[in-house]
């Protein structure tokens, strides 16, 4: 059970903590219309009737979304309902065009299901159910309020989970872990920055035994991060408001919002009315009923979820658990990376070129670049590091011929007799370089034959240099080594 | 029980004076003769509506007048539908809509979306390609 | 203008596709006849430049010969202001809706419109559907043009008056409680509710969304028929839309065979004298033709008109709260705050009706009590449901009273809310049940020497039974001329 201690009495109390997480499904379209779901359109230039909620018009709904939806919950062994309707959620504000929002009540597509984090522990979903996004609502950019209704009708679910994260941390990985799986599936991008990611909190502390205290809800999280730190905050808040001793200071039940810049949580309503929603069947939008056929073959095509991925890849081909996690954490990296190890024994090799050059190469591209962008099959890859395991390339000709690759798209094979990278591993040749690297250093021979390995470096780096780098490096260091102690 | 539309010449209608266009109905099973379940919340004058959270929930900034004669209404309207809160539907499906079909879905298509001047041609304020309002900090109106 | 094809709508597009009337001519004379009935009070808005622009474009369609002129070509039809079109103002009777151009067509206008006819829009109601007289209309009640004194019915009131008036062959209504078939009683013409999803509410602006219907007048079932067969059929905007054939004409020469069920309940002692009599002597008659006449029960009529408020203000408190002064409509800043400007948006756009309406909608869903009220009324809509299913496993069809009275005065029943209700307690249960149901024409009561107040005949079905019901009401007028009875003021004919 994990424990904070409080600050300044140093008592141990145990947080409770429940995420609502909310995110976009990747449909092309909305919902309930046609409009594209796009983020970052000039404003107000998806919307229609119906998303607008004009006088007359009416929702129809997108058969993709509720695969994607599906999708997601078998990936989290959730229980489907055999049916499930959508319900209006009553209330107003300027950026809900219909004045409720079309969501799901009492009988949500799923319910169950859960996330499993390194330590084992289990953390189970209540339930997770579709719904409408709302628009947008810009305050800091003039004197009124901005409208842009671009996200409403944008297709939700939002998954629940039971309030059994302990630690900022928990709930950090709990994060992690469910942005993998969405993504996995193809459901969802779950980038926070985008908002195709939305977390609320739920949080109370208690004396370990005891029965649940006030809880209070955190909004207006928009990273990982800040989730962390702001739960770390609030746990502390609420230790400190309890053991005051002062009644008025006590924890209310309450929505606060996070203040990234100073790291604090503030009240944002005085007082928490609580909502009366006046949820009723839509009457627009019949039963969902979900075809058991169906169902199978959604669950038949998910793929290996990262969970069993990384478990094979410790198992199968032998990878650390740290280079696991990062193949495993995005599948498109790791469907690459199945690809590129196909019928090679270069699995360790092919896992470093991917984690390392190659992610950097995509990290350049911008935030949301993709492997697929970078112009390099799979099969481009396991070619390249075929030809360094052959020692026909350096490891650092390799990496000019990957930089290579990337940019001109083209093979390999091809860039290396253009770019003319062999590696020389003729021993003659190498010979030659290796003398003439030795002329004059006296002292690092004698070094070499004391057995201090330490002034081969520099030899190498003149025969590197000598050589235009295309020196094998190992058999470089053979001949400098049998030279040196040969010699004299 | 229902009275009938008041036609010129007619007394004022008063509070018991109840006639039905049923012509001989059965009277239905009371509530009280049934043993266990969960018996819905029956209907009684003094549960008078709070015609005000009603406004306040449905945004309609009514005038203490209005209360008065709404509230007034209101208690009139739900009296003569006291009958409904007397039948026992316990046994009975709700009818959730009237629509008999489903899984009406459409495919993940995308349509052309309204130009946003058409759009924003009915808007009462407008700004630069947005709908304005009144400025809010947070949270809901 | 012949005055014959102002009012069968199925001759009027014959001659104009005959090229014995131009669109030109008739569009000009139908803009003459509401010109001629403003003291009436049916139109609340008719932009004149489009009529005739459209009926020149069809004119020239014609002429040019390259595509087949649809079943309604050249013919008005009346639009009741919660039909959307583009381009052209639509208030729902309401001040809020003030100058409201909808950027989008209904799709049930829409295919008036690819079958040649010439939307006139836009019909007085009671404001956003809510009323049984036209006195809830924010821009003064629709006059009854049987007797200026009394109310056409509501809440299609202007529809039911373009017909019944002889302005257009056609108007298009709503129908939620009975909101075409009871005006269609008291103006004397014909109008027909369908089965609920037969036709599309894409467009409608919605006030109950699991009772509405868009519903045609005419003044002759061949006509209902005739415009159904356009409207009707599956829309893929609108997913209560029911994978159905358009409404087709049924084959009936007569109703010989005819299982007629009479609800014991719809005859009891709220009914009108005069109301009876015609409708008992027009059973008679459909007794004539070969029908066999069976007596049935529908126990839970006594709850149909609450059963019906609960749900449909339910729904209306939901359908209406898009009405915030933010994307269109009217706007009032009130204290200058958010839900400031909402809260006086609405209070100041709403009449007392509509506001009422909500009140109850929001108190029947709020939190305490949702099943003692929203809950409960949704399942005694089942029973009702169930009462009809089972009537109909002894008759056909279901003959009443569209109405328990004539017409009312104005003013006469506006002091009391529930008293207005009750007008509806004859119509509200196709609804409840999804039925469709329609009104002739069944005769007159004489109120006076001068007044003379038609009385309707209801005609209900079970459900998909649409062409058979249409069917067995055409062949009734076959027989019969209630149908042909006009208003002593403006129709040419005597009533019979």
């Amino acid at each position: 059970m994990s424990e904070v201690l409080s600050k300044t009495s140093g008592v141990a109390w145990t947080p409770v903590i429940g995420l609502e997480v909310h995110c976009q499904l990747a449909t092309k379209s909305k919902l309930f219309c046609g409009c594209a779901n796009e983020f970052g359109a000039a404003p107000n230039t998806h919307v229609c009737p119906v998303c607008s909620g004009q006088p007359g018009a009416l929702p129809v709904m997108n058969a993709r979304a509720l695969e994607l939806a599906l999708s997601a919950a078998l990936a989290l062994d959730c229980d489907i309902a055999p049916w499930s309707k959508f319900d209006r959620k009553n209330y107003f504000y300027c950026d809900l065009p219909k004045g409720y929002q079309i969501s799901q009540f009492d009988k949500p597509y799923c319910t169950g299901g859960g996330v499993e984090l390194a330590s084992g522990k289990r953390i189970h979903l209540t339930r997770i159910h579709l719904e409408d996004d709302a628009g947008k609502a810009i305050h800091d950019r003039g004197p009124h309020t901005f409208v842009d209704l671009n996200r409403a009708g944008i297709p939700l679910i939002e998954s629940v989970t039971e309030p059994e994260l302990a630690s900022a941390d928990e709930a950090f990985e709990y994060l992690t872990l469910l942005k993998e799986v969405f993504q996995y599936v193809g459901a969802s991008d779950c980038d926070m920055e985008k908002g195709s990611l939305r977390c609320d909190v739920n949080i109370s502390v208690r004396l370990p035994g005891e029965e649940l205290r006030t809880k209070v809800e955190l909004k207006n999280l928009n990273s990982f991060r800040n989730v962390k730190a702001a739960i770390d905050f609030e746990i502390q808040r609420q230790i400190e408001a309890w053991e005051s001793g002062d009644e008025s200071k006590y924890p209310v039940q309450e929505t606060r919002l996070f203040d990234p810049n100073r790291g604090v949580t503030r009240t944002m309503r005085a007082k928490e009315d609580a909502h009366d929603y006046r949820y009723f069947p839509d009457p627009d939008l019949p039963v969902l009923r979900v075809d058991p056929a169906e169902l199978e073959e959604l669950r038949r095509a998910l793929p290996e979820l990262p969970a069993a991925r990384r478990a094979r890849y410790v198992a199968e081909f032998g990878l650390s658990e740290y280079d696991a996690d990062v193949l495993a954490a995005e599948r498109e990296v790791s469907d690459f990376f199945e690809r590129a190890v196909v019928g090679t024994d270069q699995v360790k090799e092919t896992a470093n070129w991917i984690t390392n050059e190659l992610s950097a190469a995509r990290n350049e591209r911008g935030p949301d670049a993709s492997l697929a962008e970078l112009g390099v099959t799979p099969e481009g890859l396991a070619e390249m590091v075929a030809l360094v395991a052959a020692g026909t390339l350096s490891k650092a000709a390799g990496r000019k011929v990957l930089a290579a690759m990337i940019e001109t798209n083209k093979s390999a094979k091809v860039l290396v007799a253009e770019l003319g990278l062999e590696q020389v591993q003729d021993t003659g040749q190498l010979e030659a370089w290796c003398r003439e690297a030795l002329v004059g250093q006296e002292q690092a021979i004698a070094d070499l034959k004391d057995g201090k390995q330490k002034a081969i470096g520099a030899l190498i780096g003149q025969v590197m240099k000598a050589s235009g780098g295309k020196a094998d490096p190992s058999k470089t260091r053979e001949i400098l080594m049998k030279l040196a102690l040969g010699d004299g | 029980m229902l009275p009938r539309p008041p036609s010129p010449g007619d007394p004022e209608p008063r509070a018991g004076t109840e006639r039905s266009l049923a012509y001989n109905p059965a009277p239905l099973p009371s509530l009280e003769s049934e043993a266990g379940g969960p018996q819905p919340e029956p209907m009684s004058n003094e549960n008078t509506p709070a015609v005000r959270k009603c406004a306040e929930l449905a945004r309609l900034e009514i005038t203490p007048e209005e209360e008065q004669r709404l509230g007034g209404d209101f208690e009139r309207i739900l009296e003569a539908f006291r009958g409904l809160t007397e039948l026992d539907v316990r046994s009975v499906e709700p009818m959730f809509g009237a629509a008999t079909r489903e899984n009406v879905v459409r495919e993940d298509e995308t349509r052309a979306s309204l130009e946003t001047d058409e759009l924003l041609a009915p808007a009462p304020r407008k700004d630069d390609g947005f709908f304005t309002v009144p400025k809010t900090v947070d949270g809901d109106a | 203008m012949k005055r014959e094809s102002a009012r069968d709508a199925g001759a009027l597009a014959a001659s104009v596709i005959a090229g014995e009337r131009s669109a030109l001519d008739v569009a000009r004379s139908t803009l003459d006849s509401i010109e001629e009935a403003s003291e009436l009070n049916a139109f609340l808005s008719v932009e004149a430049d489009a009529v005739l622009e459209r009926a020149r474009e069809l004119d020239a369609s014609l002429a040019a010969g390259t595509e087949t002129p649809g079943a309604l070509f050249g013919v008005p039809v009346a639009l009741k202001a919660n039909l959307c079109l583009k381009g052209r103002e639509l208030t729902c009777g309401s001040q809020l809706l003030r100058g409201y151009r909808p950027p989008y067509t209904a799709t049930v206008v829409q295919r008036l419109l690819d079958a040649g006819a010439i939307p006139i829009a836009t019909t007085n109601m009671d404001e956003f559907a809510m009323g049984s007289s036209g006195e809830n209309s924010s821009f003064g009640p629709t006059l009854n043009p049987w007797c200026t004194e009394y109310t056409p019915g509501g809440s299609s009131s202007g529809s039911a008056v373009a017909v019944s008036a002889g302005i257009t062959p056609l108007a298009l209504g709503s129908d939620t409680g009975g909101s075409v078939r009871q005006p269609a009683a008291l103006c004397g013409v014909s109008g027909f509710k369908p089965t609920y999803g037969r036709v599309s509410r894409y467009g409608l602006v919605a006030f109950g969304s699991s009772l509405d219907q868009v519903s045609p007048f005419a003044n002759n079932v061949r006509d209902l028929e005739l415009i159904s067969s356009v409207i009707s059929g599956r829309d893929r905007m609108d997913s209560t839309s029911l994978d159905r054939a358009p409404i087709r004409s049924a084959a009936r020469e007569d109703l010989k065979g005819l299982r007629v069920g009479i609800p014991a309940e719809a005859f009891g002692d709220g009914l009108d004298d005069g109301v009876r009599a015609c409708v008992e002597a027009a059973l008679e008659q459909v007794r004539s033709m070969g029908a066999e006449s069976v007596p049935v029960s529908l126990p839970h009529s006594e709850h149909a008109v609450a059963t019906y408020y609960v749900v449909a203000t339910a729904e209306a408190s939901s359908n209406l709260a898009r009405f915030d002064g933010v994307r269109f409509g009217q706007r009032e800043d009130g204290d200058g705050s958010l839900a400031g400007m909402m809260a006086a948006t609405r209070e100041a756009g709403f009449g007392d009706e509509v506001k009422r309406r909500i009140l109850l909608g929001t108190h029947v869903l709020s939190s305490g009590y949702y099943e003692a009220w929203y809950g409960r009324a949704q399942r005694v809509r089942t029973l009702i449901r169930n009462d009809y299913e089972r009537a109909f496993e002894s008759c056909d069809l279901i003959l009443c009273p569209t109405s328990p009275t004539p017409a009312f005065r104005l003013g006469e029943r506006t002091a009391d809310p529930v008293a207005m209700y009750l007008s509806d307690i004859l119509t509200v249960p196709a609804n409840l049940a999804g039925l469709p149901a329609l009104s002739t024409p069944c005769g007159t009561v004489e109120i006076s020497d001068s007044v003379q107040l038609p009385v309707g005949l209801q005609w209900i079905g079970p459900a998909l039974a649409d062409e058979e019901l249409l069917a067995a009401a055409r062949c009734f007028q076959a027989e019969t001329d209630f149908h042909l009875a006009t208003p002593p003021t403006r129709g040419e004919q005597a009533p019979a």
